[in-house]
């Protein structure tokens, strides 16, 4: 017999605890996923078979002698690959990496989860050092879109949107630097959060841009997002970036309303481009105006310094990247993959001067943005141009060069979730953001989850053979 | 002999001084860049950043007269 698989965390959660699922149940059925299925879809770089059976084993025992240690007890999560666990190697995708490094520590995200009683399943595919894109030739499994293989899953937490979006875990780690959370949530039509910077602890991550560099939950809510962001989030003395700002309980306060909440829609840059396909921007627009039919305050809104802010993200992370990895860029150039060492190299043309100027752009954007967020208290806008591209379209000049809606919100360090909202050319998911002001997670998620209330968009599984079933 | 450089030669030029050896084909590709992450730097210096103090457009320019110190001398 085939356990069944909640969709959800929040719904695994009940059934653990009405006594319908076991952990180690659960667990064995999405290993048993994790094997029909990542052959084809390449989620998963490491899968902690053993390991994990025997956490789910505890945490079954724990719950039997009256230890609950709270909604994510027993749930199978996975973790991008360029985060730190202490019985997995962590490759960052890289020939690079010292396979030692890391080995037998948690990351404070990581340990967090574990506390809170998660069982961590595995580690996922990432583009190398969250950066670039993949290089085949380098021998890592190569991620594919579970909506459509010929079609790319976006990154750069590629492994972990995979495993939501194809039911291979619960829930997942992600880290966002300039959208490598929104865009493969964007792009498998599952739920991304980037916290603020500095809300979750990013000690024990590879860098990649020290200033824009968070963590981020994966899953196929926003309340389930919201339920590992309060586990996640609050300062840890390993990262001296990590804010001690009050974690409030988030989960309690989705609420389902957007009465009255003031929704800030910006015209400009966001919906107008050329470059948006339209039946994308519909979707958004569609989703935007159920909101308002359910109380929502829209209004049209101005974000000035869209594409400089975009630009200004993009020179910061690359030089940040350069500035780390520039000794073995020198040295091992060959044993980086060719999309990543071409583009880090890119530091190289950037001045000084250069770096100054964005960085004094990142403080003018964010005076904009507090000044707008004293009116409004989210912006919607959409998550990428259109649905997730083929292979074979791919073209790193129109994904540098061309609008990006994502970018600007990393380098102000605002909190903004990526959620579908419909489907488009080819039946691929359609996504939105929801941004909030600086650590209004609360605001962020409580309107993301009011919209899931109202859809199902969030809970529409990829049409692939299913060995065991699912069930909401 | 001349050591001035064409816009051609520059990207090779500062990977080289980066002390980065790349294959050719590869420093072509990161210069195909070159122009256009010029161009975008260039737009963030029109970006007002003086976070109090005057902003650059405010600045003196030779010939043309000071906003902030009357007329430029002749």
């Amino acid at each position: 017999m085939t356990e069944q698989i909640p969709q959800t965390i929040a719904a695994a959660a009940s059934a653990i605890r009405a006594g319908d699922l076991t952990s180690a149940g659960l667990t064995s059925a999405l290993l048993d996923r994790i094997g029909q299925l990542d052959p084809d879809l390449g989620a998963f770089v490491t899968v902690s078979r053993e390991r994990a059976t025997e956490a789910a084993a505890r945490a079954d025992a724990e719950l039997s002698a009256g230890r609950d240690r709270g909604l994510l007890h027993g749930i199978p999560l996975a973790v991008k690959d360029i985060i730190s666990t202490r019985e997995m190697p962590t490759f960052g995708n890289s020939r690079v990496t010292d396979q030692g490094w890391g080995n037998g520590t948690d990351a404070p995200a990581v340990r967090r989860l574990r506390s809170a009683g998660a069982v961590v399943i595995g580690k996922t595919t990432t583009n190398e050092f969250a950066s670039g894109l993949g290089d085949p030739s380098k021998g890592f499994p190569e991620p594919r879109n579970p909506w459509d293989s010929e079609r790319t899953p976006a990154g750069s937490s590629s492994g972990s949107g995979i495993a939501v979006a194809a039911g291979m875990a619960l829930g997942a780690l992600g880290t966002d630097t300039g959208g490598s959370v929104r865009a493969p949530a964007a792009a498998v039509g599952i739920s991304g959060l980037k916290p603020s910077h500095g809300r979750v602890p990013k000690s024990g991550v590879i860098p990649l841009g020290y200033s824009q560099d968070t963590v981020g939950p994966m899953a196929r809510s926003a309340m389930d997002c919201a339920l590992l962001l309060e586990v996640l989030a609050g300062a840890d003395a390993s990262d001296p970036s990590a804010s001690d700002v009050r974690v409030p309980r988030y989960a309690q306060l989705l609420t389902g309303s957007v009465e009255g909440t003031r929704v800030g829609v910006p015209a400009r840059y966001f919906f107008d481009s050329p470059e948006l396909d339209p039946q994308y921007r519909d979707a958004v627009i569609a989703a935007i105006d159920l909101l308002g039919d359910h109380g929502a305050v829209v209004v049209d809104t101005e974000v000035p310094l869209a594409r400089e802010s975009r630009d200004a993200s993009t020179l910061l992370w690359i030089c940040d990247g350069y500035a780390y990895h520039r000794r073995n860029l020198l040295t091992r150039w060959s044993d980086y993959g060719r999309p990543t060492r071409t583009l880090l190299a890119q530091a190289a043309f950037y001045s000084a001067a250069d770096y100054v100027q964005a960085q004094r752009v990142q403080n003018r954007f964010r005076s904009e943005l507090a000044r707008i967020f004293a009116d409004i208290d989210v912006l919607i806008v959409p998550s990428a141009l259109g649905v997730a591209e083929r292979f074979s379209d791919m073209k790193v000049e129109r994904r540098r060069l061309g609008p990006n809606f994502l970018a600007q919100w990393s380098l102000a360090g605002n909190p903004v979730i990526a959620i579908p909202c419909g489907f488009g050319e080819g039946g691929l998911p359609c996504s939105l953001q929801v941004v909030g002001p600086a650590f209004g997670e609360a605001a962020v998620l409580r309107v993301a989850d009011a919209y899931q209330r109202l859809t199902s968009f969030h809970l529409r599984r990829p049409p692939r053979p299913s060995a065991a079933t699912d069930k909401t | 002999m001349t050591t001035e450089m064409t816009a051609a030669q520059l990207p090779a030029a500062l990977l080289t001084a980066a002390g980065i050896e790349a294959p050719a084909e590869e420093i072509a590709e990161i210069s195909r860049f070159y122009e256009a992450l010029r161009d975008q730097v260039e737009q963030l210096y029109l970006v007002e950043t003086a976070d109090g103090g005057p902003p650059p457009s405010h600045l003196h320019r030779a010939g043309e007269p000071s906003l902030s110190n009357g007329p430029a001398d002749d």
